[in-house]
């Protein structure tokens, strides 16, 4: 038995032997574990086409208020200049 | 080769995936807490959407030792889960298929059951949840021991797959000892069907791969199945010969003599007794629906028993029970 995931790397050498034994290998053949995929990535939006003008603008917005929400000024000035910019192109 | 008798070989099919989470200790490690912890965090992950409403959450420290002798009488849980309840929960499809035990020996052990062989469609249900798992939860991995269990047997792919196979003619040929040892050398194994350690009850036993790492699902699961599949052929050979063994048929026609008859059946007398029918169904001696023995297997475990009463019996009063309801099945079949 061994205690956590990190003991197998600390331990690696002393564990190689018994692991060998018990196997007769020692190389995982199987599938990987995939990305972990993060909640906002989960909530964006997973459309081919990319986002329409007023998508964006709608979702620098929503960030802008987050900003503004936590006092984060500086990061808000920027989202907001990025805004502007997106309604003069239209 | 008879294909239809070869086919009522196996009972049943399991897949078991054992997964940890990269940030926590593994469970023997862990406080009642922390393993509290573990399983909602699991359970979060898992049980959203249709999920949500397909599978139920159990702390296994809200159900009575009996309903949980019971779900490992069900091969739901393992005996061990059933056998203490602190920091463990269990995911529970409602089809009672899929059952997910929680913080075991490791944080988390996916297993499917399907009926019959059917190792693909077991293995494929499992690795659905397992692709769910790991990319909403970061899972303890390397990239030379594969997914990291608490026991260094399970490392690699953390894959069991077992097959409940049904084999009285090869084990009146007296054929089991020598096939064990022919198993054991391939790197499966034979076993009870209760894991390490059982008793072999009713003829029944447990195939499964013993070696995890250094083997892909696949090739694990095609060689699993290749054995399994060999194992039939054999003992449908076995079978045949059996029909014209009359001292036999005359077993298979007691048994079901007393099955219809007895007042009181102990689980062992029962369970060896219902082997023999179900092996007479399958030769077409006797006119039995193979489904309903296979049920019966289960349903007239204790656990099982008392559950499906709704109260806990003493072993007297269980052994009438279960001689009327295997009485009731048989006849109504």
């Amino acid at each position: 038995m061994v205690g956590c995931a990190d003991c197998y790397e600390t331990f690696y050498d002393k564990l190689l032997p018994s692991i060998q034994r018990i196997h007769g290998r020692a190389r995982h053949a199987g599938k990987t574990p995939p990305q972990v995929v993060t909640a906002e990535q989960t909530a964006a939006p997973q459309k081919e086409a990319a986002p329409t003008k007023e998508q964006q603008i709608e979702a620098l917005q929503a960030q802008m208020q987050q900003a503004i929400d936590s006092q984060n000024f500086e990061q808000a000035a920027v989202l907001r200049d990025n805004i502007k910019a997106l309604r003069e192109e239209q | 080769m008879n294909e239809q008798m070869t086919q009522s070989i196996p009972l049943s099919t399991r897949i078991r995936l054992a997964r940890n989470l990269k940030e926590y200790p593994f469970p023997a490690k862990l406080s009642v807490e922390e393993k509290q912890l573990v399983n909602e965090t699991v359970r979060d992950a898992l049980l959203d959407g249709d999920d949500a409403k397909n599978y139920r959450y159990i702390e296994m420290k809200d159900l009575s030792s009996t309903e949980a002798v019971s779900l490992a009488e069900k091969h739901l849980i393992s005996p061990e889960f059933a056998s203490s309840a602190d920091g463990r929960a269990l995911i529970l499809s409602n089809d009672e298929t899929v059952s997910i035990m929680l913080c075991e020996e490791d944080h988390v052990r996916i297993q499917v059951i399907e009926p019959g062989l059917s190792l693909d469609k077991a293995f494929e249900k499992a690795n659905a949840l397992d692709e769910k798992l790991a990319s909403r939860l970061t899972v303890a991995f390397d990239e030379k021991l594969g997914y990291l269990t608490q026991c260094p047997t399970n490392l690699g792919t953390a894959l069991r797959a077992s097959v409940m196979l049904h084999l009285p003619a090869l084990s009146h040929a007296g054929w089991m000892p020598r096939l064990s040892s022919t198993i054991a050398k391939l790197g499966l194994t034979l076993r009870g069907t209760f894991g390490e350690g059982s008793r072999i009850v009713g003829e029944l036993y447990q195939l499964s791969n013993q070696v995890t790492l250094g083997i892909s699902e696949q090739a694990a699961i095609q060689n699993l199945a290749a054995i399994a599949r060999q194992i039939m052929e054999q003992e449908t050979a076995a079978r045949e010969t059996l029909r014209t063994d009359n001292v036999f048929i005359d077993r298979i026609y007691r048994a079901n003599g007393i099955l219809q008859s007895a007042y009181m059946l102990t689980c062992s007398e029962c369970t060896d007794l219902l082997s023999l029918v179900r092996l007479g169904a399958a030769l077409g001696i006797l006119d039995l629906p193979l489904d309903t023995l296979t049920k019966l297997l289960t349903a007239i475990q204790p656990a099982t028993l008392s559950v499906a009463e709704g109260r806990v019996l003493p072993a007297a009063q269980r052994d009438v029970l279960r001689a009327q309801k295997v009485k009731e099945a048989l006849q109504n079949a």
